[in-house]
């Protein structure tokens, strides 16, 4: 990083309301992307951990106020279309989590020579 | 976990504010208690056999480093651990940049209706060192001397907030665990010893500055640093508090303070932030300030020489992935050279390590002064079990 953008991000970290730390990041893993994953992945763990605290003081509160019981809350049951509608809702989000588990991976040479072979083969069959 | 710190310019923020805080508090103990243990293990179980076996066994904390920097335990450690580092100061600056208004309004009701006659005096023209200015010292956005709009406050805040969550419960009720041990420790081993004068160095929010005032009441206690915002938010913070402390912009390697008119020269945390060259000078104007019979002490982390390798390089992790880069080249110093170099005398030298007074009965408490707490590899490193270590001398 020049010492132009340096200052520059000083400047801006310290008069405006930046929340990033100036400088670069250090690469811990030998993939940047394994870097930015990890980063990715402890947020996303973060915001299910807000996500879990919230609603277990929503159910506490509900009890608290006497609208339900725990045992109440717990036995909450689904309509047979209901509980359908949230079984498909599972099915979706465990395919959309493992979306890249099973799938031929291909490196970005052999990606590239595939598309010039379908981009000339195209191109000849012109 | 985080506590509701015992001020009025505590903000929790919303639920999902205080969730995050919680989450990043967490994080951060499992990583220096679960995972630091695995990395422990993984160096002493593997790794230094099998260099043992090469004939080139690490030797200091640096030669652990370079083992240790291809292992996939290191690095998802260190990874972790840097994430949890900026997750801290990202789950205080929201919520903070929301309650600007909230906090200057409580200042401006502290210095409306407090009786409060310490003084905060900022120096405008004061040069900003480049230790504290060229990076973001822990990674925090804007090191200390952040300034928001109409937040002049705003480094002290994100420090105290920030740290609320970095250390999960192991800094005391009040964060003032540090402060609150050492005067502690020399207000019992040292019983007839009654300073009238305390100066605490580079006290950024004053949070164990006003320990010290709690412990000798009778002195005047002043903290000095060079960022007027943590400033402005110690000077507020002490008001909430009812702590009589002053708060001086100044910079410790050239005090403004007369020859020896002071009786106790405190620092925590803070050698470690500098060079090693205003290291010297800052040991050279404490002799200087200091009365006969005065007191210097430091709180800081153990030097090298008297921890193994691993632990060396554990402490050392710091210096090249939480932006502290003096770390390292201040615990390799002769911490007793330090002292001689700056005019002590070496028969007035001391060290020791102290339990945290936060959390002991004050009877077990002075037992354990008495009996001189031992230095183990606890010492200085923040996890369960940690103990403070302290050096100084009388002049």
């Amino acid at each position: 990083m020049s010492k132009e953008q340096n200052a520059q991000e000083a400047q801006e970290s310290i008069e405006g309301f930046s929340i990033d730390t100036r400088g670069s990041r250090p690469g811990f893993f030998e993939r940047n992307e394994s870097d930015i994953l990890m980063t990715a992945l402890l947020e996303t763990m973060s915001q299910l951990w807000v996500t879990t605290s919230r609603l277990e003081n929503l159910e506490k509160a509900i009890v608290d106020k006497a609208l339900l019981s725990p045992e109440e809350i717990r036995k909450v049951s689904l309509s047979e279309a209901e509980q359908a509608q949230r079984d498909e809702m599972l099915q979706n989000f465990l395919a959309d989590a493992f979306r890249a588990s099973g799938k031929k991976i291909q490196s970005l040479d052999a990606r590239q020579q595939a598309v010039d072979r379908f981009q000339y083969d195209d191109a000849d069959s012109n | 976990m985080p506590q509701a710190l015992k001020h009025n310019l505590n903000v929790t923020g919303s639920a999902d504010d205080a969730a995050r805080m919680e989450f990043v508090s967490g994080l951060r103990s499992f990583i220096l208690n679960d995972v630091a243990a695995s990395l422990k293990a993984r160096y002493t179980e593997n790794i230094e056999p099998r260099l043992k076996n090469e004939g080139c066994v690490p030797e200091s904390g640096e030669e652990v480093h370079k083992a240790l920097k291809s292992d996939t335990t290191f690095r998802c450690y260190s990874s972790l651990r840097y994430n949890a580092q900026e997750m801290v100061w990202r789950s205080v600056l929201r919520p903070l940049m929301n309650a600007r208004p909230t906090i200057n309004r409580s200042i401006e009701e502290l210095e409306s209706t407090s009786n409060h006659r310490a003084d905060l005096i900022l120096d405008a023209s004061l040069e900003i060192p480049k230790n504290v200015s060229a990076l973001d010292v822990h990674l925090a956005p804007g090191s200390y001397i952040r300034e928001d709009p109409e937040a002049p406050w705003m480094a002290g805040a994100v420090y105290d907030h920030g740290l609320n969550v970095f250390s999960f419960g192991l800094m005391g009720r009040n964060l003032d665990d540090i402060g609150q041990s050492m005067s502690q420790y020399i207000h019992h081993r040292y019983p007839s010893f009654d300073p009238e004068q305390i100066l605490d160095l580079g006290c950024t929010i004053g949070h164990n500055t006003c320990a010290w005032k709690q412990v000798f009441p009778r002195a005047t206690v002043t903290g000095i640093d060079v960022a007027a915002p943590c400033l402005r938010y110690a000077h507020a913070r002490a008001m909430s508090q009812g702590h009589e402390v002053n708060f001086r912009q100044m910079n410790a390697t050239a005090l403004d303070i007369e020859d020896s008119s002071v009786d106790v020269v405190f620092s925590s945390m803070f050698l470690h932030e500098l060079p090693v060259k205003d290291i010297k000078k800052v040991m050279s104007e404490a002799y200087r300030v200091l009365r006969p019979g005065g007191l210097m002490l430091h709180m800081e982390l153990p030097p090298n020489s008297s921890l193994s390798p691993f632990d060396a390089f554990y402490l050392d992790w710091d210096a090249y992935y939480n932006n502290e880069p003096f770390y390292k080249s201040f615990r390799d110093q002769d911490f007793r050279q330090l002292r001689v170099e700056a005019g002590f005398s070496e028969a007035d030298l001391f060290e020791f390590t102290t339990p945290q007074y936060s959390y002991m009965d004050p009877d077990e408490y002075a037992r354990s002064v008495s009996a001189g707490a031992k230095f183990d590899s606890n010492t200085g490193r923040l996890a369960k079990g940690i103990q403070w270590f302290g050096f100084g001398a009388w002049k």
